[in-house]
Protein backbone atom coordinates (compact mmCIF):
# COMPACT_ATOMS: atom_id res chain seq x y z
CA UNK A 1 0.00 0.00 0.00
CA UNK A 2 1.14 3.54 -0.74
CA UNK A 3 2.00 5.54 2.34
CA UNK A 4 -0.35 8.36 1.32
CA UNK A 5 -3.22 5.87 1.02
CA UNK A 6 -2.39 4.61 4.50
CA UNK A 7 -2.42 8.17 5.85
CA UNK A 8 -5.82 8.79 4.26
CA UNK A 9 -7.16 5.63 5.87
CA UNK A 10 -5.76 6.47 9.29
CA UNK A 11 -7.10 10.03 9.07
CA UNK A 12 -10.60 8.79 8.21
CA UNK A 13 -10.42 6.41 11.20
CA UNK A 14 -9.73 9.27 13.61
CA UNK A 15 -11.87 9.61 16.72
CA UNK A 16 -11.35 12.09 19.55
CA UNK A 17 -8.98 10.78 22.20
CA UNK A 18 -9.66 11.09 25.89
CA UNK A 19 -7.22 12.80 28.18
CA UNK A 20 -5.04 10.85 30.62
CA UNK A 21 -5.83 7.66 28.72
CA UNK A 22 -2.82 5.75 30.08
CA UNK A 23 -3.83 6.48 33.66
CA UNK A 24 -7.43 5.44 33.00
CA UNK A 25 -6.49 2.20 31.30
CA UNK A 26 -4.08 1.23 34.05
CA UNK A 27 -6.44 2.00 36.92
CA UNK A 28 -9.24 0.07 35.21
CA UNK A 29 -6.88 -2.89 34.78
CA UNK A 30 -5.74 -2.60 38.38
CA UNK A 31 -9.31 -2.55 39.67
CA UNK A 32 -10.47 -5.43 37.48
CA UNK A 33 -7.48 -7.56 38.46
CA UNK A 34 -7.97 -6.72 42.13
CA UNK A 35 -11.61 -7.82 42.04
CA UNK A 36 -10.54 -11.18 40.62
CA UNK A 37 -7.78 -11.45 43.22
CA UNK A 38 -10.23 -10.57 46.00
CA UNK A 39 -12.56 -13.32 44.81
CA UNK A 40 -9.66 -15.78 44.69
CA UNK A 41 -8.62 -14.78 48.22
CA UNK A 42 -12.16 -15.23 49.44
CA UNK A 43 -12.42 -18.71 47.90
CA UNK A 44 -9.02 -19.94 49.04
CA UNK A 45 -8.44 -18.18 52.36
CA UNK A 46 -12.03 -17.57 53.43
CA UNK A 47 -13.57 -14.30 54.45
CA UNK A 48 -11.70 -12.80 57.36
CA UNK A 49 -14.39 -13.65 59.94
CA UNK A 50 -13.03 -11.20 62.47
CA UNK A 51 -12.67 -8.47 59.89
CA UNK A 52 -14.54 -5.87 61.96
CA UNK A 53 -12.20 -6.49 64.90
CA UNK A 54 -9.16 -6.35 62.62
CA UNK A 55 -10.19 -2.92 61.37
CA UNK A 56 -9.49 -1.64 64.86
CA UNK A 57 -5.95 -3.00 64.94
CA UNK A 58 -3.06 -0.75 64.00
CA UNK A 59 -1.26 -3.62 62.23
CA UNK A 60 -3.92 -3.80 59.49
CA UNK A 61 -3.58 -0.08 58.86
CA UNK A 62 0.19 -0.35 58.82
CA UNK A 63 -0.04 -3.04 56.14
CA UNK A 64 -2.57 -1.01 54.16
CA UNK A 65 -0.47 2.12 54.37
CA UNK A 66 2.57 0.20 53.15
CA UNK A 67 0.66 -1.48 50.31
CA UNK A 68 -0.96 1.80 49.31
CA UNK A 69 2.37 3.66 49.32
CA UNK A 70 4.08 1.08 47.11
CA UNK A 71 1.02 0.82 44.82
CA UNK A 72 0.89 4.58 44.31
CA UNK A 73 4.60 4.78 43.49
CA UNK A 74 4.43 1.78 41.14
CA UNK A 75 1.30 3.09 39.43
CA UNK A 76 2.86 6.47 38.75
CA UNK A 77 5.95 4.69 37.40
CA UNK A 78 3.75 2.59 35.10
CA UNK A 79 1.88 5.66 33.86
CA UNK A 80 5.18 7.40 33.15
CA UNK A 81 6.75 4.40 31.41
CA UNK A 82 3.64 3.81 29.31
CA UNK A 83 4.67 6.87 27.27
CA UNK A 84 7.33 6.08 24.67
CA UNK A 85 9.60 8.92 25.81
CA UNK A 86 8.86 8.30 29.49
CA UNK A 87 11.96 8.09 31.67
CA UNK A 88 11.54 7.03 35.29
CA UNK A 89 13.54 9.94 36.66
CA UNK A 90 13.14 10.40 40.39
CA UNK A 91 10.06 8.15 40.46
CA UNK A 92 12.44 5.22 41.01
CA UNK A 93 13.13 6.47 44.49
CA UNK A 94 9.48 6.93 45.33
CA UNK A 95 9.21 3.12 45.37
CA UNK A 96 11.82 3.02 48.12
CA UNK A 97 10.15 5.60 50.38
CA UNK A 98 7.48 3.32 51.93
CA UNK A 99 10.11 0.60 52.30
CA UNK A 100 12.49 2.92 54.17
CA UNK A 101 9.74 4.25 56.42
CA UNK A 102 8.45 0.83 57.38
CA UNK A 103 12.03 -0.40 57.72
CA UNK A 104 12.72 2.37 60.25
CA UNK A 105 9.61 1.44 62.25
CA UNK A 106 10.67 -2.21 62.17
CA UNK A 107 14.15 -1.37 63.48
CA UNK A 108 12.72 0.61 66.40
CA UNK A 109 10.33 -2.25 67.12
CA UNK A 110 13.06 -4.89 67.02
CA UNK A 111 15.35 -2.79 69.22
CA UNK A 112 12.66 -2.73 71.93
CA UNK A 113 12.40 -6.53 72.11
CA UNK A 114 14.73 -8.91 73.98
CA UNK A 115 17.32 -10.44 71.65
CA UNK A 116 16.02 -13.99 71.97
CA UNK A 117 12.51 -12.98 70.89
CA UNK A 118 13.57 -11.08 67.76
CA UNK A 119 13.67 -14.10 65.50
CA UNK A 120 10.14 -15.12 66.48
CA UNK A 121 8.94 -11.56 65.89
CA UNK A 122 10.54 -11.45 62.46
CA UNK A 123 9.33 -14.87 61.28
CA UNK A 124 5.89 -14.75 62.89
CA UNK A 125 3.89 -17.91 62.22
CA UNK A 126 3.27 -17.46 58.50
CA UNK A 127 6.58 -16.28 57.00
CA UNK A 128 6.88 -19.41 54.87
CA UNK A 129 3.60 -18.89 53.04
CA UNK A 130 3.12 -15.10 53.13
CA UNK A 131 5.28 -14.07 50.09
CA UNK A 132 3.99 -16.94 47.96
CA UNK A 133 0.36 -16.18 48.75
CA UNK A 134 0.84 -12.52 47.91
CA UNK A 135 2.60 -13.43 44.65
CA UNK A 136 -0.21 -15.86 43.74
CA UNK A 137 -2.88 -13.25 44.44
CA UNK A 138 -0.90 -10.82 42.29
CA UNK A 139 -1.23 -12.98 39.16
CA UNK A 140 -4.65 -11.73 37.92
CA UNK A 141 -3.69 -8.11 38.66
CA UNK A 142 -0.33 -8.56 36.93
CA UNK A 143 -1.93 -10.03 33.82
CA UNK A 144 -4.52 -7.23 33.62
CA UNK A 145 -1.89 -4.50 34.02
CA UNK A 146 0.41 -6.09 31.42
CA UNK A 147 -2.48 -6.35 28.96
CA UNK A 148 -3.24 -2.65 29.50
CA UNK A 149 0.43 -1.72 29.00
CA UNK A 150 0.56 -3.62 25.72
CA UNK A 151 -2.04 -1.21 24.36
CA UNK A 152 0.13 1.73 25.43
CA UNK A 153 3.67 2.46 24.28
CA UNK A 154 6.34 1.38 26.81
CA UNK A 155 9.85 1.47 25.34
CA UNK A 156 11.79 0.48 28.49
CA UNK A 157 10.14 -2.87 28.69
CA UNK A 158 12.09 -4.55 31.49
CA UNK A 159 11.67 -1.61 33.81
CA UNK A 160 8.00 -1.35 32.86
CA UNK A 161 7.59 -5.05 33.59
CA UNK A 162 9.21 -4.52 37.00
CA UNK A 163 6.89 -1.62 37.82
CA UNK A 164 3.85 -3.58 36.70
CA UNK A 165 4.93 -6.53 38.86
CA UNK A 166 5.47 -4.32 41.91
CA UNK A 167 2.09 -2.67 41.35
CA UNK A 168 0.36 -6.06 41.17
CA UNK A 169 2.32 -7.32 44.19
CA UNK A 170 1.50 -4.26 46.30
CA UNK A 171 -2.21 -4.42 45.46
CA UNK A 172 -2.22 -8.14 46.27
CA UNK A 173 -0.42 -7.40 49.56
CA UNK A 174 -3.23 -4.99 50.47
CA UNK A 175 -5.79 -7.73 49.84
CA UNK A 176 -3.76 -10.34 51.69
CA UNK A 177 -3.58 -8.08 54.77
CA UNK A 178 -7.25 -8.84 55.46
CA UNK A 179 -6.31 -12.49 55.97
CA UNK A 180 -3.05 -11.93 57.81
CA UNK A 181 -2.81 -11.94 61.60
CA UNK A 182 0.83 -11.02 61.91
CA UNK A 183 1.40 -7.80 63.80
CA UNK A 184 5.13 -7.03 63.57
CA UNK A 185 6.47 -4.32 61.28
CA UNK A 186 9.62 -6.43 60.88
CA UNK A 187 7.46 -9.23 59.51
CA UNK A 188 5.65 -6.96 57.05
CA UNK A 189 8.73 -5.17 55.81
CA UNK A 190 10.42 -8.49 55.06
CA UNK A 191 7.77 -10.90 53.85
CA UNK A 192 5.29 -8.48 52.27
CA UNK A 193 8.19 -6.88 50.42
CA UNK A 194 9.31 -10.32 49.22
CA UNK A 195 5.77 -10.96 47.95
CA UNK A 196 5.83 -7.63 46.10
CA UNK A 197 9.30 -8.12 44.61
CA UNK A 198 8.55 -11.63 43.38
CA UNK A 199 6.15 -10.49 40.62
CA UNK A 200 8.47 -7.51 40.10
CA UNK A 201 11.33 -9.86 39.23
CA UNK A 202 9.07 -11.90 36.98
CA UNK A 203 8.25 -8.61 35.25
CA UNK A 204 11.93 -7.92 34.62
CA UNK A 205 12.34 -11.39 33.12
CA UNK A 206 9.29 -11.39 30.84
CA UNK A 207 8.97 -7.65 30.19
CA UNK A 208 10.97 -7.44 26.97
CA UNK A 209 8.98 -10.28 25.38
CA UNK A 210 5.51 -9.62 26.78
CA UNK A 211 5.47 -5.84 26.30
CA UNK A 212 6.51 -5.78 22.65
CA UNK A 213 4.44 -3.74 20.27
CA UNK B 1 13.38 23.25 16.29
CA UNK B 2 11.02 25.00 18.64
CA UNK B 3 9.04 26.27 15.66
CA UNK B 4 8.69 22.72 14.32
CA UNK B 5 7.71 21.61 17.80
CA UNK B 6 4.98 24.19 18.24
CA UNK B 7 3.59 23.61 14.74
CA UNK B 8 3.50 19.82 15.10
CA UNK B 9 2.20 19.92 18.64
CA UNK B 10 -0.60 22.22 17.56
CA UNK B 11 -1.55 19.74 14.84
CA UNK B 12 -1.38 16.90 17.36
CA UNK B 13 -3.66 18.67 19.81
CA UNK B 14 -6.18 19.31 17.03
CA UNK B 15 -5.88 15.66 15.98
CA UNK B 16 -6.54 14.36 19.48
CA UNK B 17 -9.67 16.52 19.45
CA UNK B 18 -10.83 14.68 16.33
CA UNK B 19 -9.75 17.08 13.53
CA UNK B 20 -9.14 14.77 10.55
CA UNK B 21 -7.61 17.44 8.30
CA UNK B 22 -5.03 18.43 10.90
CA UNK B 23 -4.30 14.77 11.54
CA UNK B 24 -3.74 14.08 7.86
CA UNK B 25 -1.33 16.98 7.62
CA UNK B 26 0.48 15.83 10.75
CA UNK B 27 0.91 12.28 9.43
CA UNK B 28 2.13 13.55 6.05
CA UNK B 29 4.72 15.74 7.74
CA UNK B 30 5.77 12.93 10.03
CA UNK B 31 6.04 10.44 7.16
CA UNK B 32 8.54 12.70 5.40
CA UNK B 33 10.68 12.92 8.50
CA UNK B 34 10.38 9.21 9.22
CA UNK B 35 11.38 8.35 5.66
CA UNK B 36 14.50 10.49 5.87
CA UNK B 37 15.36 9.05 9.28
CA UNK B 38 14.98 5.39 8.30
CA UNK B 39 16.71 5.80 4.95
CA UNK B 40 19.66 7.37 6.66
CA UNK B 41 19.83 4.65 9.30
CA UNK B 42 19.23 1.67 7.01
CA UNK B 43 21.06 2.90 3.93
CA UNK B 44 19.44 4.34 0.81
CA UNK B 45 19.02 1.02 -0.99
CA UNK B 46 17.13 -0.68 1.83
CA UNK B 47 13.59 -1.45 0.67
CA UNK B 48 12.36 -1.92 4.25
CA UNK B 49 12.53 1.80 5.04
CA UNK B 50 9.09 2.49 3.58
CA UNK B 51 7.56 -0.51 5.41
CA UNK B 52 9.03 0.85 8.59
CA UNK B 53 7.55 4.31 7.90
CA UNK B 54 4.10 2.75 7.54
CA UNK B 55 4.53 0.55 10.58
CA UNK B 56 5.47 3.57 12.66
CA UNK B 57 2.54 5.62 11.37
CA UNK B 58 0.20 2.78 12.37
CA UNK B 59 1.82 2.58 15.82
CA UNK B 60 1.48 6.34 16.26
CA UNK B 61 -2.16 6.08 15.27
CA UNK B 62 -2.97 3.16 17.55
CA UNK B 63 -1.05 4.60 20.52
CA UNK B 64 -1.73 8.30 20.09
CA UNK B 65 -3.51 8.30 23.46
CA UNK B 66 -0.12 7.89 25.14
CA UNK B 67 0.76 11.45 24.13
CA UNK B 68 0.61 13.66 27.21
CA UNK B 69 -0.88 17.02 26.19
CA UNK B 70 1.22 18.83 28.77
CA UNK B 71 4.48 17.51 27.28
CA UNK B 72 6.46 18.22 24.10
CA UNK B 73 5.41 16.50 20.89
CA UNK B 74 8.74 15.94 19.11
CA UNK B 75 10.36 13.76 21.83
CA UNK B 76 7.20 11.64 21.86
CA UNK B 77 7.20 11.15 18.08
CA UNK B 78 10.94 10.54 18.00
CA UNK B 79 10.66 7.92 20.75
CA UNK B 80 8.06 6.11 18.61
CA UNK B 81 10.33 6.24 15.53
CA UNK B 82 13.38 5.11 17.47
CA UNK B 83 11.55 2.22 19.13
CA UNK B 84 10.38 0.92 15.76
CA UNK B 85 13.90 1.19 14.34
CA UNK B 86 15.46 -0.70 17.25
CA UNK B 87 12.75 -3.32 17.02
CA UNK B 88 13.34 -3.68 13.28
CA UNK B 89 17.10 -4.01 13.69
CA UNK B 90 16.65 -6.68 16.35
CA UNK B 91 14.18 -8.58 14.19
CA UNK B 92 16.29 -8.35 11.04
CA UNK B 93 19.39 -9.59 12.84
CA UNK B 94 17.50 -12.73 13.77
CA UNK B 95 16.11 -13.07 10.27
CA UNK B 96 19.52 -12.50 8.65
CA UNK B 97 20.85 -15.76 10.06
CA UNK B 98 18.28 -17.77 8.09
CA UNK B 99 17.73 -15.57 5.03
CA UNK B 100 18.01 -16.66 1.39
CA UNK B 101 20.75 -14.09 0.81
CA UNK B 102 22.97 -16.02 3.16
CA UNK B 103 21.99 -19.22 1.43
CA UNK B 104 23.18 -17.96 -1.96
CA UNK B 105 26.33 -16.63 -0.44
CA UNK B 106 26.92 -20.01 1.14
CA UNK B 107 26.77 -21.78 -2.21
CA UNK B 108 28.88 -19.15 -3.91
CA UNK B 109 31.55 -19.80 -1.32
CA UNK B 110 31.25 -23.54 -1.82
CA UNK B 111 31.86 -23.14 -5.52
CA UNK B 112 35.08 -21.22 -5.09
CA UNK B 113 36.28 -23.77 -2.54
CA UNK B 114 35.64 -26.54 -4.97
CA UNK B 115 37.48 -24.70 -7.72
CA UNK B 116 40.43 -24.19 -5.42
CA UNK B 117 40.40 -27.87 -4.47
CA UNK B 118 40.45 -29.02 -8.09
CA UNK B 119 43.28 -26.59 -8.80
CA UNK B 120 45.21 -28.23 -5.98
CA UNK B 121 44.62 -31.70 -7.41
CA UNK B 122 45.78 -30.54 -10.84
CA UNK B 123 49.01 -29.17 -9.47
CA UNK B 124 49.65 -32.33 -7.46
CA UNK B 125 49.14 -34.67 -10.38
CA UNK B 126 51.29 -32.53 -12.64
CA UNK B 127 54.24 -33.49 -10.47
CA UNK B 128 53.87 -37.14 -11.47
CA UNK B 129 54.88 -38.68 -14.78
CA UNK B 130 52.00 -38.43 -17.28
CA UNK B 131 51.02 -42.09 -17.25
CA UNK B 132 50.71 -42.19 -13.46
CA UNK B 133 48.89 -38.89 -13.16
CA UNK B 134 46.38 -39.80 -15.82
CA UNK B 135 45.71 -43.24 -14.31
CA UNK B 136 45.06 -41.71 -10.89
CA UNK B 137 42.83 -38.98 -12.29
CA UNK B 138 40.69 -41.39 -14.28
CA UNK B 139 40.19 -43.89 -11.46
CA UNK B 140 40.45 -42.06 -8.15
CA UNK B 141 39.07 -38.64 -9.11
CA UNK B 142 36.70 -39.25 -12.00
CA UNK B 143 35.70 -42.60 -10.52
CA UNK B 144 36.13 -44.87 -13.53
CA UNK B 145 36.98 -48.56 -13.27
CA UNK B 146 40.45 -49.94 -13.96
CA UNK B 147 39.23 -51.47 -17.26
CA UNK B 148 37.72 -48.20 -18.49
CA UNK B 149 40.89 -46.32 -17.61
CA UNK B 150 42.97 -48.96 -19.35
CA UNK B 151 40.86 -48.63 -22.48
CA UNK B 152 41.16 -44.83 -22.48
CA UNK B 153 44.89 -44.79 -22.03
CA UNK B 154 45.53 -47.70 -24.37
CA UNK B 155 47.45 -49.60 -21.69
CA UNK B 156 46.73 -52.92 -20.08
CA UNK B 157 44.71 -53.17 -16.89
CA UNK B 158 47.74 -54.53 -15.05
CA UNK B 159 49.91 -51.58 -16.18
CA UNK B 160 47.20 -49.14 -15.11
CA UNK B 161 47.07 -50.71 -11.66
CA UNK B 162 50.82 -50.47 -11.33
CA UNK B 163 50.74 -46.82 -12.45
CA UNK B 164 48.10 -45.96 -9.86
CA UNK B 165 50.01 -47.75 -7.14
CA UNK B 166 53.35 -46.16 -7.98
CA UNK B 167 51.79 -42.72 -8.42
CA UNK B 168 50.15 -42.81 -5.01
CA UNK B 169 53.39 -44.02 -3.44
CA UNK B 170 55.25 -41.19 -5.06
CA UNK B 171 52.70 -38.63 -3.86
CA UNK B 172 53.01 -40.04 -0.35
CA UNK B 173 56.79 -39.75 -0.54
CA UNK B 174 56.56 -36.18 -1.84
CA UNK B 175 54.23 -35.31 1.01
CA UNK B 176 56.56 -36.90 3.58
CA UNK B 177 59.42 -34.82 2.19
CA UNK B 178 57.29 -31.69 2.58
CA UNK B 179 57.59 -30.91 -1.10
CA UNK B 180 53.84 -30.55 -1.58
CA UNK B 181 53.51 -27.67 0.83
CA UNK B 182 56.34 -25.74 -0.78
CA UNK B 183 54.12 -23.90 -3.21
CA UNK B 184 50.36 -23.81 -3.05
Amino acid sequence: MQTTDLIDRLASDLRPTSQRAAWKRLTIALSAGSVVALGAAWLSLGLGNDFAAMLLTSSLWMKWAYALGVSAAALSLCVRLARPEGAPGALHFLLGVPLLMLGAIALIEVAGVPADERRALWLGRTAAMCPWTIAALAIPIFVAVLLALRKLAPTRRRLTGFSAGCLAGAAAAGLYAIHCHETAAAFVVTWYTAGILLPGLVGVLIGSRVLRW
Amino acid sequence: MSEVESRLKNLMLLSLGGDGMAYRELLLKLSGRLRAYYRKRLGKGCSDAEDLVQETLIAIHARRATFDRTQLFTPWAYAMARYKLVDYLRRSRVRASVSMDDCEEFFAMDETEQAAASRDVDSLLSRLPNAMGEAIRLTRIEGRSIDEAAQRTGRSAAATKVNIHRGLLRLARLRAAGALDADD
